[in-house]
Order: C-alpha cells, then sequence, then structure tokens
C-alpha cells in the first residue's frame, strides 16, 4: 500500500510540484479564514478579539428571520441564479459554437473581444450606464420614446421589468467570460471526429449536435455545478448597483447580500454578517451535496466527486 | 481533466462559500483589553524633565527623549497642500513634544466600510477623528478606544482638563466611562434652507418665513423653470427622519436613527412615540407627496447617484437644505463664484425650540492598542490650545491659504479654497474657542443666527448627554433599519402615498420588533432621567 502512495508520489512529482502554489492559496485563504465563522456565534468585540469575545448562541442570526423577509430574498436569491445559471449557460455555449464555426479568423478575434470586454466593466459603471439609459427625465430610451410620440416609461417605479433587466445585464457581463471555456473544450474536441462526420455527409448541424454538444456536456455539468455552489449568494456589486436603494423594486429584486448590507451598514457587527455567510454556506453546501448527488446518480463520471 | 482534480476543484468552490464571513478576521487575535496601557507611563516620572509646555506646576515632568511618530486617521478628502501645512505643523510639534503626526484620511465614500475595519484589523494608528455621528459609540463599546482616565488627561493633556465644558465628558461617558476628547466650541446643525434670490425674484416671491413658503417656493420652480431642478428632496439613505427641516417645528428628538422613536424634548420625563403615528408628522409627508407630484425632484431621484449639493453651487439646482455651517460655507462659495444668484439662507421654522449640537458631534480618541498614548494626549493639547498650530490644522497657512480679520474673524485667500479649504480638512475634532468665524455676509448669516438661537431657540434637555446601549436591542435594530429603507424611503420621495403606504410600514415595524425595542429604549431613557434627578 505504502509502495504504491510511494511509487505514484515518484511518478508524478513534477505535477505534484505545480499543485503547490495553488494548494497553499487554497490553505491560506480558504481553510484557514474559515476558523473566523466562530464569529457567527459570538458577540464581538475588538478588545477581546475573536477567541476571546463571548459567546452568545444564535442571537446573530436573528435579525435575518424576525424582519419577516427572510424567506422573500432567499427565494429572490435562488430564482436569479437559477436564471442566470441556466441563460448564461445556453448562451455561452451557443456563441462558442458560432465562434468555433466561423470560417474568417479576423473576425473570430474581433468578435471575441468585444463579447469579452463587458466582463473587464465594474459593476458600479455598468450601473450608471444604466441609469444614464433608462432614467425617466434624460435618460437614452425615455428621450428616444418621447422624441417618436410615445408615452416614456418609468423605468425605476415599475418591479415587474428588472427581472428581466437583471438577467439580460448579468449575461451581457458573463457571456463572452464563460464562452471561453466552451471554447478551449470545442478546440480539444478531436478534429478526426468531424472530419469523419463531414465525409459521412453529416451538415453543420448535425455536427454541432451529434458530436460538439455531446463532447462539451462534461465541461457544461462541471461549471454548472461549480456555479450551483453559490446558488445562495446573491451578486452584490450587481444588484446594489442597478438597484441602489429604491425601495419600491426590492419585492423583485432585493437579494439575500443587498438585505444584509442594508441592515448592517450602520451597526457594523461583524458576528451578524458572520451569522449570514454561515445561513449562505450550509444552504449552499446542502445543494451542491444534492445536485452532485443526482448527477452522480444520472451519470457516475460527470460528478465532481 | 482528471476525475480527481475536478473533485478537488468542486470542494475547493465550497469551501470558499466560507470565506466572506470571515474576510475581515486577520490578525487580531489577543490584544489586551483596554485596562491601563499608561500604568508604566505615569511612573516615568524621571529626571530628563523636558520643557513640555502642557506641564503645570502639579504635574510630573514627561520624558519626551524619544522621538515618535504618531499616526492619526482623519476622515474626508485630502486637500492638496495637506503635506506643506503638516510640515509646518511637524516642525512645531518636534520643538515641542519632540513627535510628528503622520495623517492618514478616510475619505467620505469610503469612510463607513473602512472606519470599523481599521480597528477590527486592528493597524497601527495612534489617534482617529471620532464623532458621534462617526461611530464613537459602537467602537467605544467594543473596546476600540483606550479609556481616558482624570488621571491620563491631567497629566498628559492638562489644558484640556482645565478648560473643556464638562457637558462634553458627560456626553462622552459610555456606561461612565469617557472615550473621546470632545470638541469645545458652539454648534448648531439646525436644518436651514437655501434658495436663489434672483429666482425668487424673477417670480415674485416674498421673503420665505415658513415651510410653506418653501414649498411653494420649490412648487413655483419645479413647474415654471425649465432646465434646473427645484430641490433634491429627502437622501437616498435614511437614518432618523428623512427631511429635518420640515420636522424642525415638531421639536421631536430621535434615540435612534433606525427606529422611528421620539420623544418631545421640552418634556422632563420624556416619552417614546411613533412619529409615523403622529398627524402632525403625516401632514409633512404629505407636503413631501405633493411636492414630488409638482415634479420638486425627478422622478427616479431614488436611485440618482447626484451630488446635490453640488449641483446647487453650479446652479442646476433651485434650493437646498442643510446645516447652517455648511450652509453659510455655500453661501460664501457661491457669492464668490456668482454674486448674482443673491443666495439667500433662511430658518423656516423661526419658532422651534432646538438642542445645541452635543459637543461629540466632533472629537478625538486614542487607539485602544496605541503604543504613545501619553504623547498622543500631549499632541492633541496643543492642536487645541496652541494658538499657532490650531490655525495652521484649521486654515492652513496665514497669508497664503487665509488671512486673519481682526480678533476673531478671517478671510479665505483664493489659494486656499483649493489647496487647503479652511475648516475643511477635518480638523474638528479639536475644534476649540479659538475657531475663528468667516468674515463677509456669510459669516455675518451665521453669527446673527447662532445669536437668535443662543437667546431664543436651545434648550436644554436631561437627555442631552444620553447614550444608547442597543446591546439587547441589536436584532431588532437591524432589521428596522431594513424596513425604514424599504418601506419608508419610497415614501418619504412621493413614490408611495403617505395615506396608503404608511400602515404597511408600520405593520412591518411591528413585526421587526418596534415594540421592544420602545420598551427597551423607554427603560433606558427612564433609569437615565431618573440618575439625572438623582444627582
Amino acid at each position: 500500500m505504502k509502495s504504491a502512495f510511494m511509487r505514484d508520489f515518484m511518478n508524478y512529482k513534477t505535477m505534484l510540484l505545480m499543485l503547490v502554489p495553488s494548494l497553499f492559496f487554497v490553505v491560506l485563504f480558504q481553510y484557514l479564514p474559515m476558523f473566523g465563522l466562530i464569529l457567527a456565534f459570538k458577540e464581538y468585540t475588538y478588545g477581546k478579539g475573536i477567541l476571546g469575545s463571548a459567546w452568545n448562541g444564535i442571537e446573530n442570526f436573528k435579525f435575518f428571520f424576525i424582519s419577516g423577509d427572510a424567506w422573500r430574498v432567499t427565494r429572490n436569491t435562488v430564482l436569479y441564479n437559477v436564471a442566470f445559471i441556466a441563460i448564461n449557460l445556453v448562451l455561452q455555449v451557443s456563441i462558442a459554437i458560432m465562434l468555433s464555426e466561423l470560417k474568417s479568423k479576423w473576425f473570430k478575434k474581433i468578435s471575441q473581444s468585444m463579447l469579452f470586454l463587458p466582463y473587464f466593466i465594474s459593476w458600479v459603471v455598468v450601473g450608471t450606464i444604466v441609469y444614464n439609459l433608462l432614467n425617466f427625465e434624460h435618460g437614452t430610451i425615455n428621450t428616444l420614446l418621447r422624441s417618436l410620440g410615445f408615452e416614456p416609461f418609468n423605468f425605476y417605479s415599475d418591479k415587474g421589468v428588472w427581472p428581466f433587466l437583471l438577467v439580460f445585464f448579468s449575461a451581457w457581463k458573463a457571456v463572452g467570460y464563460g464562452a471561453v471555456f466552451y471554447l478551449a473544450a470545442i478546440m480539444s474536441i478531436d478534429s478526426e471526429m468531424f472530419e469523419a462526420a463531414e465525409t459521412d455527409g453529416a451538415n453543420v448541424f448535425q455536427r454541432i449536435w451529434h458530436i460538439t454538444i455531446p463532447s462539451l456536456k462534461p465541461t457544461m455539468i462541471v461549471l454548472t455545478l461549480l456555479s450551483v455552489g453559490h446558488i445562495f449568494r446573491g451578486d452584490f456589486g450587481l444588484f446594489y448597483n442597478m438597484i441602489g436603494n429604491n425601495g419600491l423594486l426590492f419585492g423583485t429584486t432585493d437579494v439575500i447580500d443587498t438585505f444584509v448590507y442594508r441592515s448592517l451598514v450602520e451597526n457594523n457587527e461583524i458576528g451578524m454578517s458572520a451569522a449570514i455567510g454561515f445561513y449562505q454556506s450550509i444552504l449552499c453546501f446542502a445543494t451542491i451535496l444534492l445536485v452532485n448527488g443526482i448527477v452522480r446518480r444520472a451519470d457516475k463520471d460527470s460528478a465532481l466527486f | 481533466m482528471s476525475k480527481k482534480k475536478k473533485a478537488w476543484l468542486g470542494t475547493s468552490a465550497v469551501l470558499a462559500m466560507s470565506m466572506l464571513a470571515s474576510a475581515c478576521s486577520g490578525g487580531n487575535g489577543n490584544n489586551a483589553a483596554s485596562g491601563s496601557p499608561s500604568a508604566s507611563a505615569t511612573a516615568t516620572s524621571s529626571a530628563s524633565a523636558s520643557a513640555s509646555p502642557t506641564a503645570s506646576a502639579s504635574a510630573p515632568a514627561i520624558d519626551t527623549s524619544e522621538h515618535v511618530k504618531l499616526k492619526m486617521v482623519l476622515v474626508g478628502p485630502k486637500a492638496p497642500d495637506t503635506d506643506e501645512v503638516y510640515a509646518q505643523v511637524n516642525k512645531i510639534l518636534t520643538e515641542k513634544v519632540n513627535a510628528e503626526l503622520e495623517l492618514r484620511f478616510l475619505d467620505w465614500n469610503e469612510m463607513n466600510q473602512k472606519y470599523p475595519l481599521l480597528f477590527a484589523a486592528n493597524e497601527d494608528f495612534d489617534m482617529a477623528f471620532t464623532a458621534s455621528w462617526a461611530f464613537y459609540n459602537p467602537t467605544a463599546r467594543k473596546d476600540g478606544f483606550l479609556e481616558l482616565t482624570e488621571d491620563l488627561m491631567k497629566t498628559y493633556a492638562p489644558n484640556t482638563w482645565a478648560n473643556q465644558d464638562p457637558v462634553g465628558w458627560d456626553q462622552a461617558k459610555i456606561d461612565g466611562k469617557i472615550y473621546m476628547v470632545p470638541q469645545d466650541a458652539f454648534e448648531s446643525g439646525s436644518s436651514v434652507a437655501m434658495v436663489r434670490g434672483d429666482l425668487r425674484e424673477k417670480y415674485n416671491i416674498p421673503e420665505l418665513k415658513t415651510q410653506e413658503d418653501f414649498v411653494n417656493y420649490v412648487k413655483t420652480i419645479a413647474k415654471n423653470e425649465k432646465g434646473i431642478v427645484a430641490y433634491n428632496g429627502p437622501p437616498t439613505t435614511l437614518n432618523g427622519s428623512g427631511a429635518p427641516i420640515l420636522f424642525l417645528d415638531l421639536e421631536k428628538r430621535f434615540v435612534h436613527g433606525s427606529a422611528p422613536l421620539v420623544y418631545d424634548m421640552k418634556s422632563e420625563s420624556p416619552q417614546l412615540t411613533n412619529y409615523l403615528e403622529d398627524p402632525k408628522a403625516l401632514a409633512k409627508l404629505d407636503m413631501m407627496y405633493d411636492m414630488a407630484q409638482t415634479g420638486a425632484w425627478p422622478k427616479d431621484a431614488i436611485v440618482a447617484k447626484t451630488d446635490w449639493h453640488a449641483a446647487f453651487k453650479e446652479g442646476k439646482m433651485a434650493a437646498d437644505t442643510g446645516n447652517i455651517l455648511t450652509a453659510s460655507s455655500t453661501m460664501e462659495a457661491m457669492n464668490l463664484k456668482h454674486p448674482e444668484w443673491k443666495v439667500e439662507i433662511y430658518d423656516l421654522s423661526p419658532e422651534a425650540k432646538r438642542f445645541q449640537d452635543p459637543l461629540i458631534n466632533n472629537g478625538v480618541g486614542i487607539h485602544a492598542t496605541s503604543k504613545h498614548p501619553e504623547r498622543a494626549l500631549m499632541v492633541l493639547d496643543l492642536l487645541r490650545y496652541d494658538r499657532e498650530l490650531f490655525e495652521l490644522t484649521t486654515y492652513g497657512i496665514k497669508g497664503k491659504h487665509w488671512e486673519p480679520v481682526g480678533e476673531d474673524r478671517y478671510k479665505v485667500l483664493p489659494a486656499g479654497a483649493t489647496g487647503y479649504p479652511p475648516d475643511g480638512v477635518c480638523p474638528w475634532g479639536w475644534r476649540t474657542e479659538l475657531v475663528r468665524t468667516l468674515d463677509g455676509p456669510a459669516g455675518d448669516v451665521l453669527q446673527s443666527f447662532y445669536k437668535k438661537w443662543k437667546e431664543n431657540n436651545i434648550i436644554h434637555s436631561p437627555l442631552e448627554t444620553f447614550a444608547l446601549d442597543d446591546a439587547n436591542i441589536k436584532n431588532e435594530l437591524a432589521a428596522l433599519a431594513n424596513v425604514q429603507k424599504t418601506y419608508l424611503l419610497p415614501i418619504y420621495f412621493g413614490l408611495v402615498k403617505p395615506s396608503e403606504g404608511i400602515p404597511e410600514v408600520i405593520e412591518k415595524m411591528k413585526q421587526a420588533g418596534l415594540d421592544k425595542v420602545q420598551a427597551e429604549m423607554q427603560k433606558q431613557l427612564d433609569a437615565y432621567v431618573a440618575s439625572k434627578k438623582a444627582e
């Protein structure tokens, strides 16, 4: 047994060496900070520090649940994330396929860069752009509507349109980045399969449907599982910068992270923020176990663990 | 990609989620509590009698032979000439107490996030600006500041101890202990209205005397004057009342900005009520709703990121409200650039009684883990009472940024307006009676208001020095803060009709524990009033 382990170790020693930096990173930034979770159950003071502060049971979790909105924001968070995951997946895969089918190298590079660009724009900037597009008095869209003789539309008081807007902007920002993963996966598909299919007279759609998409399946599953791991975390940058303090829209746009921010921005209770982080982690952990279990049952090789 | 590698990736993603919780848990292990870091220092009454200007006859000689660099945290933007000014400050400080200051500025937009983190991460600094509105209460309760004992103050800041208005110490007390040196100058942050005199005359509106006059002015501008925002309305975050200027004449006072509970300023034994159930307050909300319907502020002002005070200064807004200090300096700046706008300042509730601002509205705290708390106090004592240092830090370099006018007034020089705005680079923490008044019409307005208020309007209450202990109601306050921002703020902006929205707000607040908060606050208020009477 031991000798087998040693043999493996020796065989892969270069690989293992390459693993060291990322292992170090994970231990330093993810395992070590985990002990900070005890703050969720403590009344933290600067003087006594993390270990010295007094325990206070589940006191830190209460503020989240007594407001009566805990269910609403948790539901919103999950639904938004499900929508983001599903729509981004479809868009990313189709764009990756389209890009891979492009013949002109020049055009391919340009469009890929253009798609990738929004990924680098911060949500703060996106929030401002969106405000300038949509605001009632001087927004681009409303100015256009007025000049064409239509009634202007007040986006910032209609909570029905925001789920669509948020999903749209999230996709706009994430699609280029995600497509790169799939593009890379497509490049690694054995080109002999395509050639064989072509010889057999398959047209372009048949090739995509029967070769490209099945080959992408493992990548899709892994990336989706990874995003499912974050399903109870709202993207604070997205929601806060697009919605801000507009209570009129909170019914459909409030997620756990913005809710907690609004509650705690003035009182700086680190313990309470830790408590919500803990709540989200537990739910995410349960979700990923569940989803992974389902995947493993359906297709053992695609499961993460 | 092997299965194993994938599994590993997946696990790490799950683990990554637990990070948020502990992102701020940096090296803060085992600080000793803020017990007595000065014990050793007080003991060193040694031979090296340095010529300390603060040493009064009774104080022991203080050893200042070691040159120390003190780090001080200030708030607001750092002005371009700050380094130049503080180079001079440090020259004097080195001479007098063998110390120098190194500044760190937290700009307004980052202050809320970073200020508490400086303490949580136990960063290396010695003193920090603090205030009742800038984390004094929570930081002191979490042992972020050094307790300032009488011994400590008498020895190292004797002038401060001798001259400070004792009310300030009372206000600074948290559970009987003092953690900050408050400012010591009269201030009243009462809200006043600023309007454009040229527009007022254009529409033949007489001078404003009441809130209705103001509302009328705003509505007239909104209807007739195109290309200008009439008034910005409430702020986009809600803490206490969203329109202090309209609530002034109710003579009510909030205990905590997150709860709608107020008490009567004039009452001897104050009882808390919910202002959202007070018909007079609801009339104010109707007034706001009415203004919003005439287009006083943009329909989506609630999400606007505009700096409205700047908009008023640039002539893009026709009315602004704010405390009298800010208003007078705004007026000064606008008169310089656009005298034709004829900015006017009005007190819309001239009869309303009001409190003097608590002295802890500005102050300086010593970091609990500072290595040189004694020297920090000595420096603070100098900043407060050494005229040269006080004027350097407050107004900048004499002859470059400002010049004195007579004994107690000053004039801003052109270089000062941009290089080192007088009274603008966070010198507020050590403001004392050495403070000068701006010369010219703006200064006159300020003085005349102060004079009138001192004579007619300022009242004192036993609760002036009350500081809430939120230990038992933290959860409810957090939940209430959320309810206010979610359901009440849109009403202030006139997006929801008060008569329809308020019942929902009250219901949500009850759910969030308003009754418990009210009981707890009332209990503390009663106990405080009783203890004051017993004295």
